[in-house]
């Protein structure tokens, strides 16, 4: 089966000189929930923007769905949902407003449009008549959310989508792109919060200086060797992730504390 | 299509919805004052056509970054690039038929000119000849120059400046018509020209442009 999501060699250097990717290669398998993980700057929103035709490779293909996409396409994205680092909505529209834009946009009904918004707007308790820019932090994210799910996507993208939202907003969250994966949507996500990551991905890319340090199932951190003499594993990601991104010997402290 | 209405209803929507469509205020009033005193000296027209064109700046050379991030929520979505251009250019000659229509009326209030017929049909021919040329301009300048934070700020000034400077030269072959060969019909088959040329050339090469420029990455 074709992968949802495939890097193959993908190189992005930023106009200021800084290389972003460097050969980065990965696929993202149908019907997961994929944790792409990596410190500040290690290129994961530089895929992100890729993935969304903000800006495109140098070199290298990216696939979605088995087709290659180029910068400037936009007919892939119909089944695909974006939550981005970029908020995205028109701040002086309300929810009722900017989700009847998103379903037109994405060619639904307006009685499908209607009857969606309704329910999301119920879901992520968001104010339907108070324009979006009076909202708070947590309600920007919950309604870039609500744009990206209304379509009922094949592929959803969401750049640290669980960040400023509130505990009870955020497990909601969980459970429904739990339950969308389970339905069959690929869900591809980025997040600085490794437990969640572990707890709710199904397999994890760990990326760093451009470059894919690990993937592998979930399921498998628990028992991949640390130390092959001792038999040693991992006993959480975070663990994974500190043995592979951090300098060994660089240990960091202030000196006025 | 229904991409396209919908971004043409969101361009309206967002115009008289949005502060920035107080920056026609201040010209307004200039032009109010200046009204009476050109009456004087020369056609009034230009007064007109000035205040509205400048006050909508926005509308012509910063299409895809009226809001701060409009340029993201353009580019997520599945939207044909030549109906977002499209939409965008359809709106600003319907807010600039709009906003020239009622500040006629409102600065020919105060004209001390009694009789405003030739001036109303100045204002007109005008607009025929200028649209077209800015629209293609503004539609390039939008892509090579974009401005995600607009507003009241010193660059904003300067790109208003910068405006004005092109309506003077996209002015030059309706003074040509109506001064100095003294046939005003004329107009009306240069913007059909202008039309053709902004639909048939002009929108595709944006939207090329478009598609290669990658926008503040």
């Amino acid at each position: 089966m074709n992968p949802v999501i495939q890097f193959t060699g993908v190189v992005k250097t930023h106009n200021n000189g800084v290389r972003a990717l460097d050969g980065l290669s990965f696929s993202v398998p149908k019907g997961v929930v994929f944790g792409f993980i990596g410190l500040n700057g290690a290129g994961k929103t530089s895929s992100i923007r890729i993935l969304a035709g903000i800006s495109a490779q140098d070199s290298g293909t990216v696939s979605v769905f088995g087709n290659a996409i180029h910068h400037g396409d936009s007919e892939f994205k119909r089944s695909i949902g974006f939550v981005l680092d970029e908020p995205l909505y028109f701040d002086w529209m309300n929810a009722v407003e900017y989700l009847k834009f998103v379903g037109a946009m994405y060619d639904l009904s307006a009685a499908e449009t209607a009857s969606r918004s309704g329910e999301l707007i119920e879901f992520f308790d968001l104010q339907p008549d108070q324009p979006i820019k009076y909202y708070s932090t947590g309600m920007k994210k919950k309604i870039s959310l609500a744009a990206a799910i209304i379509h009922k996507p094949a592929l959803i993208i969401l750049d640290e989508p669980l960040e400023g939202i509130d505990a009870l907003a955020a497990i909601a969250v969980k459970e429904t792109l739990a339950l969308m994966a389970s339905r069959g949507t690929t869900v591809f996500i980025t997040s600085h919060v490794l437990d969640t990551v572990e707890k709710l991905c199904g397999e994890i890319a760990i990326v760093h200086q451009g470059k894919l340090l690990v993937q592998c199932a979930s399921a498998d951190i628990r028992t991949s060797m640390k130390h092959t003499l001792t038999n040693q594993t991992y006993s959480s990601l975070e663990e994974l992730f500190l043995d592979r991104v951090s300098h060994p010997g660089a240990e960091r402290r202030l000196s006025f504390l | 299509m229904k991409q396209g209405l919908t971004l043409y209803a969101t361009e309206m929507k967002e115009f008289f919805r949005h502060p920035r469509a107080l920056h026609l205020v201040p010209l307004l009033l200039f032009a109010a004052f200046m009204m009476n005193w050109i009456a004087h000296i020369g056609p009034q027209y230009p007064v007109i056509i000035a205040a509205i064109v400048c006050g909508l700046e926005l509308q012509f050379d910063n299409i895809l970054f009226r809001s701060p991030n409009e340029y993201f929520i353009l580019t997520v979505y599945p939207i044909d690039r030549e109906i977002l251009v499209l939409a965008k250019n359809l709106a600003a000659i319907t807010i600039t038929l709009f906003c020239l229509a009622a500040s006629s009326a409102f600065l020919f209030y105060f004209s001390p000119v009694e009789s405003a017929k030739r001036e109303i049909t100045e204002v007109i021919l005008s607009f025929l000849v200028v649209v077209f040329p800015l629209l293609h301009v503004g539609n390039l300048r939008s892509i090579d120059n974009p401005r995600p934070q607009s507003g009241w700020r010193v660059r904003d000034f300067v790109e208003t400046l910068w405006m004005g400077g092109s309506l003077a030269i996209a002015l030059i072959p309706y003074l040509v018509f109506v001064y100095v060969i003294d046939f005003p019909l004329l107009c009306i088959v240069y913007s059909a020209g202008a039309g053709a040329f902004w639909y048939f050339t002009s929108i595709p090469k944006a939207v090329n442009r478009l598609g290669r420029e990658q926008l503040l990455s």
